[in-house]
């Protein structure tokens, strides 16, 4: 498993969370603080679960005492955006919170099915049956 | 349009700053290999040790004898050593001792073939043993009274494996019995049918590698079936 890339994947979780650079950096290195101190966590996918799940248990402390900001503040907009990125942002401002949470971790940061059924506590099949509704809703609001 | 595609790049985020320093100055302490097989080790029975050192002591007992039977005798032994290996996978099967080690520090997969790497490589380890004994008081090379030990061990082990996944329970436990001594019957008749014959021919080579090549298979598709549970 290379460390930085998932470094930089939880930073990006953390980050659509807090929506904020600095705490989404401490709560990064908070996790993998964490991580580096357990010496049982062999497998790949059960690496990625404990991270994710230790990530977004922080994400949760540090919103219950924090005031999220809006996205739009903090993630000024790339130079080479097209039209359909900005649709599609727009269509994904649509979405509830764990809908977009869900797209961010598996096709953002490329969370395994099977690590994203257990971090929610849901069977692999309801997953991916939830994850192609949302592809769908996307779809029809981009072509519509 | 490839939504998928253009969603991998739909959440920016801004640089982080401190990642490199954060990295070069925190290591993980990782569970080697070898700590994780010594752990599965502590896990396995104490009668199962003791039982294997047992069967050490009952073939150097034979070899010390000097009877050219030596061999054939502790061969015709090595298929209850492999039974009690089937039998420590069957008991974590029975109890669900993997299914708690995998709750609780690594995947079933990874604990399962660690505890067959240490009950094997304990059984390996008394064959090599009593090979140079066996090979120094009888009339054969340490090769070839190798062969005559491990082959009998590798196909009672794949046989019983084969057969525990089939049948579960007490079923499993006499089948797996059956196919020990009926393995250690074997080669106690060939012996006896074909002895002088059988020594000049190549035949045994030939079976330790079949015997390799169904043992390899059988832990395969072992380690292939508690993938398939885990997920159902």
């Amino acid at each position: 498993m290379d460390i930085e890339e998932q470094y930089d994947k939880i930073y990006r979780y953390c980050f659509f969370r807090l929506r904020d650079r600095s705490m989404a950096e401490d709560v990064t290195q908070e996790t993998f603080l964490r991580w580096l101190a357990s010496d049982t966590y062999r497998d790949r996918d059960q690496t990625l679960r404990y991270l994710y799940t230790v990530a977004r248990h922080l994400c949760s402390d540090e919103n219950a005492s924090v005031k999220p900001e809006p996205l739009s503040e903090n993630v000024p907009a790339r130079d080479g955006d097209t039209v359909l990125c900005m649709a599609l942002k727009t269509e994904l401002e649509g979405l509830s919170d764990e809908d977009r949470e869900l797209v961010m971790l598996r096709f953002a940061n490329g969370v395994p099915v099977n690590v994203l059924a257990g971090l929610y506590g849901v069977s692999r099949f309801t997953l991916y049956r939830r994850l192609r509704g949302i592809l769908k809703r996307l779809r029809n609001g981009l072509e519509g | 349009m490839n939504i998928k595609k253009e969603l991998k790049n739909a959440f920016p985020v801004p640089a982080p700053v401190g990642r490199r320093e954060f990295l070069r100055a925190h290591r993980r302490r990782e569970l080697s290999t070898m700590m994780l097989v010594l752990t599965e080790a502590g896990y396995v029975r104490l009668r199962t040790w003791l039982s294997s050192l047992g069967f050490l002591a009952v073939m150097l007992v034979i070899a010390s004898g000097g009877e050219p039977e030596a061999i054939w005798v502790s061969s015709s032994l090595t298929p209850a050593l492999a039974l009690m290996a089937v039998a420590e996978w069957g008991r974590s099967r029975r109890y669900g001792t993997v299914e708690l080690e995998l709750a609780c520090r690594t995947p079933r997969r990874t604990a399962l073939l660690a505890r067959m790497v240490a009950v094997g490589a304990a059984h390996l380890g008394i064959l090599a043993l009593a090979a140079p004994v066996l090979s120094a008081w009888g009339e054969m090379n340490v090769a070839r009274t190798g062969a005559h030990l491990l082959t009998p061990y590798l196909l009672t082990a794949s046989l019983g494996l084969d057969l525990s996944r089939r049948c579960r329970g007490r079923e499993g436990a006499i089948l797996c019995s059956a196919v020990a001594i009926t393995v250690c019957a074997l080669g106690l008749w060939i012996r006896r049918a074909w002895g002088g014959a059988l020594e000049r021919t190549k035949l045994w080579p030939v079976a330790l590698i079949v015997a390799l090549i169904l043992s390899v298979i059988e832990v395969v598709s072992t380690l292939r079936e508690t993938e398939v549970l885990t997920w159902s």
